[in-house]
Formats: C-alpha cells, sequence, structure tokens
C-alpha cells in the first residue's frame, strides 16, 4: 500500500511540473511584484532624469516689470535651474513671474506685496520650473523677513511662542527594534502586512483554484480518486507547490517593502547631504538595513503558518466548489474582504494590545506584522503569534484534506 | 470478478439506483445498456469506491467496496465516461503519474508504459502536451491510465465514444484480448452492435434497476427481435425512451 509520504512526492513532483509549464498562472503570480514595481521605477527614472536635464539647461522663465525687483531679478539669473527669457519672446517660457508695479513701495512701507507666478501648461516641467521659482521667492521672502525683524530688534523665535516635538513610544521588549525608538517607516507598517496577503490578490488564488476545482472542471478528479493514493498526500502535494510559489511572490513583496523602510529611513540623511557618491549611498542604506535580518527573522515566524493557514482554507472551499463560477464567488469574497479587514484590522486596533490578541486566528498576526513595524510586539507576543499560527495552520490542512476527502464535497461537479 | 448485491444509491430525495444486482466472471464482458440517467453511471462510479452505496454492497475480486476501498482501487481499471488530461503533462506523464500512484515505478513501469502507447496507437503523441488533443486522443490517453496497473477487472464507460475507425477496432480488439486474458470486463455503451459482438452477457438498467439481464442472444429470442437494439427498445418501452430523449434535450437546453 502506498505511504501518504509517496504519494505527496508524486503529486507534489506533477503538480510542480505543471505549474513551471503554465506561463499564464506564473505570469500572474509574479508579474505585479516585478512589473508593478519595475514600471514605477522606470517612471521615476524617467521623470528624474527629465527633470534634471531640463534643471541643468535651466527652466525658461519670464519675468515681467522686472525693473521693480532688482534684487529678486538677480537671484533668479543667479539661480542654475533657471533661465531668464527675453520680454521679445515670452513664448519660450514655461513660467511668468508678474511682479507688480508698487513692489518696492509697499515693502519699503512694511506692507504686503503680491507676485503672480502663470503657468503656460499643467506639465511636469512646469511643476518642476513653479517649485523651483517658488523656491527663489521664498528664499527672498526669508532675507526681507529677517531684515524686518533686526530692525525691529526681534529675533525669528519670537514668530513661533509654542514649538512641538515628537517621539514615539516603544516596548521595552520589542522584538527586532532599530534601539532609535520612533518606530519604522508607516509606509511599511501598512505595506507589509498588505504583501502577506497580496497573494491572494495576484495569480495565487488561480493555483489554488486550478489545482482543486480545476481538478472538476477539467474532469480529471475522478482519474486521481479512482487510484489508492492518500487523500492526505495528495493536498500536502498540492498544497506545497502552492505554499512554495506563495511564499515566492510574498518574499518579493517583501523585500520590496524592506527596501521601502530602509530607503524611508536614509532618505532624509541622502537628501541632507550635497554630495553623495554611489558607495556612500549603498553604505547608508545597508547601515540603515542592520537591523532587517531580526525583523524578517520574526516576519518569517509569522508569515508561514499564516499563509499555510490561508491556502488550506482557500484549498478547502475549492475542493467542496462544483466549478469555477462557484469558486470565484468566495475569492472575489476574500479578495474584498481580506486587504479591507487588514486595513481595518491596522488602523482600528489600539497600540498595545495584551499579547492573547496575538493568538485570535487571522488577526492575531496582521496586528503582530503591524506592531512588529511599530516596535511594540514583544517576544512573548512573537511566541504566542507563532505557536497558535502553527496550530491554525494544522487544523486548516486537516480541514482540507477531510474536506478532499468527502464524497459529498468531491463528487460535486461530477459530470 | 465483480460481484454486485442489491446495490442502491440516493442523492438527496433521487434514487439514482434502486436495486442491482449481478456478477461479472473473470474471462467474461459484461454489458451495462440503458438510456440516458438509468443509473449505469452511478453504479459504476460505486464499484470504483468514488461514490458510496446508500444500500448493499459489491466484491470486487473478493474485496468489499465499503471496507476495502484502497485494495478494490487496486484491483480495478476504469475508463470514466467524461474524463480529462491535465494540459501541460504529455502522455507518458499521464500513464507514469497514474502508474506511480498505484505504486509502481522503475524498468518495469517505463515498459507497460511503452507497450500502453503502442497498443493503443499513441505514438505519435506520446510525448506531446495534452493541450489541444482531440477527443479521441484523450479516449486513448484515459484509457491508458486505467489500464497501466495492469488490473484483474476492468470498468469501461463508453470507451468507444468519439474514437474514429480505427481506433474504435483497436479499443474492441483490446477489449476482446482482456477476455482472452481472463480478466472480468464491465462495458457500458450506447452501441448495440458493439455490445453484440463484444459482450457475453447484458444487463439491461432503467430508472435504477434491472430489467432483464442474459446472453444478448437470449434477450433477442425471448422478445422476439431481430437485433438487440429491437430488444433493448421493447424492454424499456418506445414510450420511456421518448420521455427520456425529451427530458435530455430539456436538460441540455437548460
Amino acid at each position: 500500500m502506498m505511504r501518504p509520504w509517496d504519494v505527496y512526492r508524486i503529486v507534489f513532483r506533477k503538480e510542480f511540473r505543471e505549474l513551471l509549464r503554465d506561463r499564464r498562472s506564473l505570469f500572474w503570480l509574479f508579474a505585479p511584484p516585478i512589473i508593478l514595481p519595475g514600471i514605477a521605477l522606470c517612471a521615476g527614472i524617467f521623470i528624474g532624469t527629465q527633470a534634471i536635464r531640463i534643471a541643468s539647461e535651466g527652466f525658461p522663465i519670464l519675468v515681467e516689470n522686472a525693473e521693480e525687483a532688482p534684487e529678486l531679478v538677480e537671484r533668479f539669473a543667479t539661480e542654475d535651474s533657471l533661465v531668464l527669457v527675453d520680454a521679445n519672446t515670452p513664448e519660450d517660457a514655461v513660467l511668468v513671474v508678474t511682479i507688480p508695479e508698487d513692489f518696492q513701495e509697499r515693502l519699503a512701507n512694511n506692507e504686503t506685496t503680491n507676485i503672480n507666478l502663470t503657468s503656460r501648461n499643467n506639465s511636469l516641467i512646469t511643476f518642476f520650473g513653479r517649485t523651483v521659482v517658488r523656491g527663489v521667492i521664498d528664499e527672498y521672502n526669508e532675507a526681507l523677513l529677517n531684515q524686518r525683524l533686526e530692525s525691529q530688534n526681534l529675533t525669528r523665535e519670537w514668530l513661533t511662542p509654542i514649538q512641538i516635538g515628537e517621539r514615539t513610544e516603544k516596548s521595552d521588549e520589542a522584538v527586532a527594534s532599530n534601539g532609535e525608538g520612533g518606530g519604522r517607516n508607516i509606509v511599511a507598517t501598512i505595506f507589509l502586512p498588505l504583501a502577506v496577503t497580496s497573494w491572494l490578490l495576484g495569480g495565487g488564488m488561480g493555483l489554488v483554484l486550478d489545482s482543486t476545482v480545476g481538478e472538476k472542471e477539467r474532469q480529471t478528479i475522478e482519474n486521481l480518486l479512482v487510484t489508492p493514493a492518500s487523500r492526505i498526500g495528495i493536498v500536502m502535494g498540492k498544497m506545497t507547490v502552492i505554499f512554495i510559489a506563495s511564499m515566492a511572490v510574498m518574499s518579493l513583496w517583501l523585500i520590496e517593502g524592506v527596501l521601502l523602510n530602509a530607503l524611508g529611513s536614509v532618505g532624509p540623511e541622502i537628501n541632507g547631504t550635497q554630495h553623495i557618491s554611489t558607495a556612500e549611498t549603498l553604505e547608508l542604506l545597508l547601515e540603515s538595513g542592520s537591523d532587517v535580518i531580526g525583523l524578517i527573522a520574526a516576519l518569517i515566524v509569522m508569515v508561514v503558518p499564516f499563509t499555510v493557514m490561508l491556502n488550506a482554507l482557500v484549498m478547502a472551499w475549492c475542493a467542496y466548489a462544483a466549478n469555477y463560477r462557484e469558486a470565484n464567488l468566495f475569492m472575489a469574497l476574500v479578495q474584498l474582504g481580506l486587504p479591507a479587514s487588514v486595513l481595518l484590522t491596522i488602523f482600528s486596533l489600539p497600540p498595545d494590545l495584551a499579547n492573547p490578541v496575538y493568538g485570535i486566528p487571522f488577526l492575531g498576526t496582521i496586528v503582530g506584522i503591524r506592531d512588529l513595524f511599530s516596535e511594540n510586539l514583544s517576544t512573548a507576543g512573537l511566541l504566542i503569534c507563532f505557536v497558535t499560527g502553527i496550530l491554525y495552520a494544522m487544523a486548516a490542512i486537516a480541514f482540507a484534506a477531510w474536506m478532499f476527502g468527502r464524497e459529498w464535497s468531491l463528487t460535486r461537479g461530477l459530470q | 470478478m465483480i460481484k454486485v448485491e442489491h446495490l442502491a444509491k440516493t442523492f438527496k430525495q433521487f434514487e439514482a439506483v434502486k436495486d442491482i444486482s449481478f456478477t461479472a466472471h473473470d474471462g467474461e464482458v459484461f454489458g451495462l445498456l440503458g438510456p440516458n440517467g438509468a443509473g449505469k453511471t452511478t453504479t459504476l462510479r460505486m464499484l470504483s469506491t468514488v461514490v458510496t452505496p446508500t444500500a448493499g454492497t459489491a466484491q470486487v475480486n473478493g474485496f468489499d467496496i465499503r471496507h476495502q476501498k484502497d485494495q478494490v482501487r487496486s484491483s480495478l481499471g476504469i475508463l470514466v465516461e467524461s474524463a480529462g488530461l491535465y494540459s501541460h503533462s504529455t502522455t507518458r506523464e499521464h500513464l507514469r503519474f497514474i502508474g506511480n500512484l498505484h505504486g509502481l515505478n522503475g524498468n518495469g513501469l517505463e515498459k507497460r508504459i511503452n507497450d500502453l502507447i503502442e497498443a493503443l496507437a499513441m505514438t505519435d503523441f506520446a510525448d506531446r502536451r495534452a493541450e489541444g488533443f482531440s477527443r479521441g486522443m484523450v479516449r486513448k490517453v484515459v484509457m491508458g491510465m486505467a489500464l497501466v496497473h495492469n488490473p484483474p477487472n476492468v470498468i469501461l464507460d463508453e470507451p468507444t465514444q468519439g474514437l474514429d475507425v480505427v481506433s474504435t477496432r483497436a479499443v474492441r480488439e483490446i477489449i476482446h484480448r482482456f477476455k482472452t486474458e481472463g480478466r472480468c470486463v464491465i462495458l457500458s455503451t450506447h452501441h448495440m452492435d458493439e455490445v453484440e459482438r463484444l459482450c457475453d452477457r447484458v444487463a439491461i438498467i432503467h430508472r435504477g434497476q434491472i430489467l432483464e439481464s442474459g446472453t444478448p442472444r437470449e434477450l433477442i429470442q425471448k422478445y422476439n427481435t431481430e437485433s438487440l437494439e429491437s430488444a433493448f427498445v421493447e424492454i424499456i418501452g418506445a414510450e420511456a425512451l421518448l420521455a427520456e430523449a425529451e427530458r435530455e434535450a430539456q436538460h441540455h437546453k437548460s
């Protein structure tokens, strides 16, 4: 008699081979994490290089009534990113700066005056040009303000009687803390729990569908059922392939999320540096990622049982569904409900939750990932999350195998 | 040998099979005849352990279909009428997969696969992926899958449906060979000439019950008709057949 382990190996080998040959499934699995960030990167590089090229040539602007503000015009002229256009060729300018005729007079009277910026269009180049012009005007504005304050023997502090200082308190026992307080990037805090469920939105669900209800649609299930192969072996073999594929997809999302997190934390440092080489940038990124190993380890501990549980539950439903239509109905609910419930969980539950909360099915892991990134997850919380996650995953596998062995579920949809 | 004793199956309120008993011996081709919806496929699914009977039981090679399912599955090969294939696997891979699930491997299995590919005239598409296979090609591969473990008992549900003349002849020859090899064959088909030519005995099923059984010649003589087809119509009743056909047409329309 065939041992479940032998059946598992045979089914796994066959399912894996089918997956590697199925270009459509592979595309829908890996396209979102590879193509979407790639497109965003290409768009960013394109826009950035365009902006840098035009900035190095200078954004063409026209100043009307230039004689009213010689000092400001001088600032425009010395700004590398701007080029002053002759009044005879106004069509060359992307932006027209109009100085009022009483400009000098109002400034001399310590009054406020208006400078009008008229954009030629709403293009990105005009937007960048306007940003540079505003920057120059703001600098001039600051200089004038300082002069006015000095003339009254006042300092800039006089303008802001109250200042606000911010910091976020974190748990002393926090797992994978960066030791600086303040928590991590808020974008990553939201992005990563969503990444955990992202396989459901991509081709992962298609894979589950194909390997379960697809057997009914193709009428291949009966060939399988008339063999003495153990049902648990069949389920485990199919699930392992789905698990590998979903982990590969999620890993891609997670790597992108971690990179985003690292970039978010070193961004201000890079921005604040006038000249930075590629080597220096890499060094900064690596330094910021020094605490990432612990973070990833904690994530794996939570994500692996969670993924197995989700895969098994979806598989159980698909084993019951008579056809793709029935399976898709449930999938549509999951596709809508899962991200919504993840976001709701992240934002609605308060911080500093009691450890048993991490043991609640589904919700516990989502909260755990949120708290991991906000540096509020304790080691005990992580342990609870892991142990209960394993238990739920095992229960879900048993449920899927049970569904796969039930006559009333498998014979639904047989012709 | 397959021995069926008072087999019955009810789906919710619908009695698909009411009370069926027959014995198919080794070295015999036993035909199951009946109009659509008579209960043939449900009976065959109970014998192959895919569906559990509501009442009664059956023995395949002495193994009980209720309590010794794995032994029954090992000693039975079944060709399912509507069975399909995995589009990204080749013919050879299909046969190997099912062979592996029956616990076969190594040179023995490869030789068996090669023999089946030759016997079922599948050489041209032995290493082609199943995507785009014709209905006839699919039937041949599924038949190969049913036979790969060399079972002593074979159930064939519409084995020649969708096959061309050459393949039909090849399948009929294989069925005949099964008989000479001493296998027990249960054949379910709509082709009366096939039944007359291949079956040693037949049972005519209608609305989940066996109405008549015997050799084709005995039935023809008993109902004083020229052919088995006429005897079949006589037994089932022309009106009943017409009603079944209408019901079938309505079902397809809906």
